[in-house]
């Protein structure tokens, strides 16, 4: 048997562990755009909606920190396993089991496999939401993010056209990257329902 | 204790700093060192950047600069008021009839699910979709289009002496050597570039709007008052023109899109009972009118219901 050259994560050998840039990149590629799949399985198991983000954060921690020593071979799995993982944890940690997060945790293998819209597979969608994901941000942020997104100014520059300080700009821009990635990350597919 | 919308929170200002602030090869350093400090803050980054990039493509749609800051406006008014009147006088005399006509054109249209390719003296051709009106006006002076409704995909043989003008959605479109989809409904218009180039920009006298040019692979999407741009794959845009063989091509679709796309070329309509049914995806490519494939396929990949009313088939799980 030979060993194909192009046969992926396999071909690198126990203790050589992948290039940053290489661990970087599978993370932008094969795990965020699950993200939206990935908070509608956390909510749907968890009660606590303000852990979620926390959550969010020590799933991608986990998964990041095993691709580091090799990038696993199916990232959906894998995300999903680390989810659940997690959630048993804290299930342990928490002492009192809520029954529905039990209850729920039984079934966690059909729930990964059901179908979930898939952020990347959307790319029909794509403009619509970038379009509304930078509508539903405050007047100020929006104003801040287009005028150095689409007409290429400096933080310096917006804070003359807008006629505000250079770090009231900078808050803007800063709060708009947030609204606006997570608008796009975990909005579900606009779903137009016919009535 | 750190929350991760702490995290987040610094991520962001690292990104605002590098794209917008003063950013030198200590800052560069400097983000660095703190995205080694926990993975926590690298994933963030990573997560934040890494959509903040799909933002990019709006930097395409730069300002027009204002012409009237290398005319002294006085000189400009003259000018003007000399055009109108000279634009007068011809509306009285014969010129006038030939101009009213190339404004109005000759109308075409398709009814549903009908499809209709006009060819033109200059070799170049318009293939107008389903539900679709569009006034044409061709001469030796000018060419241009309005499109009112629907869906068309234009091919165009290029003439810089005469650039091809649509104007839909109160957007124009001018081509510069070009094949390219353009869909309007209500105020919403969709360009898709094929091949070539084409320029997009209000059709209003006076608007503080961005012209965009459009490369092969951009879908531009107008509303008034804005233009965005994506880019999409070759293999996207001939999704999108699986029509002009009577097909259509749904490449990890949700059901509500499907029907959507099926309710513009039959009578008979499909309606998604509910959300949770609308948002399951699939691929495939489908006759345009056939419906009844569409269905059974839905039952098969879903275990679909459907059920037949006076709205339409409606499909539930």
């Amino acid at each position: 048997m030979v060993e194909k050259p192009d046969s992926g994560s396999r071909a690198t050998g126990p203790g050589m562990a992948p290039a940053v840039s290489d661990v970087d990149a599978w993370f932008g590629r094969e795990i965020l755009p699950l993200e939206a799949a990935l908070m509608e399985f956390l909510q749907h198991n968890w009660r606590n909606k303000a852990d979620l983000t926390d959550f969010r954060q020590d799933v991608y921690v986990r998964v990041y920190q095993a691709a580091q020593k090799q990038i696993p071979d199916h990232p959906r799995q894998f995300l999903f396993t680390a989810a659940r993982n997690l959630l048993i944890d804290r299930v342990r940690h928490e002492q009192v089991i809520p029954i529905e997060a039990a209850a729920d945790l039984e079934a966690l293998e059909i729930a990964v496999d059901a179908p979930t819209p898939d952020r990347t597979l959307m790319a029909r969608d794509e403009l619509r939401r970038v379009q509304a994901a930078l509508d539903r941000l405050p007047a100020r942020e929006r104003e801040a993010i287009l005028l150095g997104r689409v007409e290429g100014l400096s933080r310096r520059e917006i804070a003359l056209r807008m006629g505000i300080a250079e770090s009231a700009v900078a808050q803007y821009l800063s709060r708009g990257i947030r609204g606006l990635v997570n608008t796009l990350c975990n909005e579900p597919p606009t779903v137009r329902r016919k009535s | 204790m750190i929350t991760a919308d702490d995290i987040e929170r610094q991520a962001s200002e690292w990104i605002e700093r590098r794209d917008f602030g003063i950013w030198s090869e200590a800052d560069a350093k400097d983000l660095e060192t703190w995205l080694g400090q926990s993975p926590a803050h690298r994933v963030a980054f990573l997560r934040l950047d890494f959509e903040w990039k799909r933002t990019e493509r709006l930097a395409a749609l730069r300002p027009i600069k204002p012409q009237s800051n290398d005319t002294p406006p006085g000189k400009w008014h003259r000018t003007l008021r000399i055009a109108a009147a000279v634009a007068i006088l011809g509306l009285v005399g014969g010129v006038g009839a030939s101009y009213v006509f190339t404004q109005s054109g000759k109308s075409y249209s398709t009814p549903l699910g009908g499809r209709k390719v006009l060819t033109f003296a200059d070799g170049s051709q318009i293939e107008l979709n389903t539900n679709t009106v569009i006034r044409i006006a061709m001469d030796e002076h000018k060419r241009s289009a309005v499109l009112e409704s629907g869906e068309a995909y234009f091919s165009i043989k290029h003439d810089a002496s005469r650039p091809f003008v649509v104007t839909a959605a109160n957007h124009k479109v001018i081509d510069l050597g070009t094949k390219f989809l353009l869909r309007t409904s209500g105020n919403k218009l969709e360009v898709a570039l094929v091949e070539g180039s084409a320029k997009v920009e209000p059709a209003g006298a006076d608007q503080s709007q961005h012209a965009v040019t459009l490369r092969p692979g951009d879908i531009a999407y107008a509303l008034p008052g804005s233009v965005s741009v994506v880019r999409k794959t070759p293999a996207d845009i001939g999704s999108d023109l699986g029509w002009r063989r009577g097909m259509l091509v749904f490449r990890h679709a949700t059901l509500s899109e499907a029907a959507e796309e099926f309710n513009r070329y039959n009578a008979q309509k499909i309606v998604i009972a509910d959300p949770e049914t609308a948002r399951l995806t699939f691929s495939a490519t489908l006759p345009t009118h056939d419906t009844h494939t569409f269905v059974r396929i839905l039952s098969k990949l879903f275990s679909t219901h459907s059920q037949t009313t006076t709205e339409g088939i409606v499909i539930s799980r």
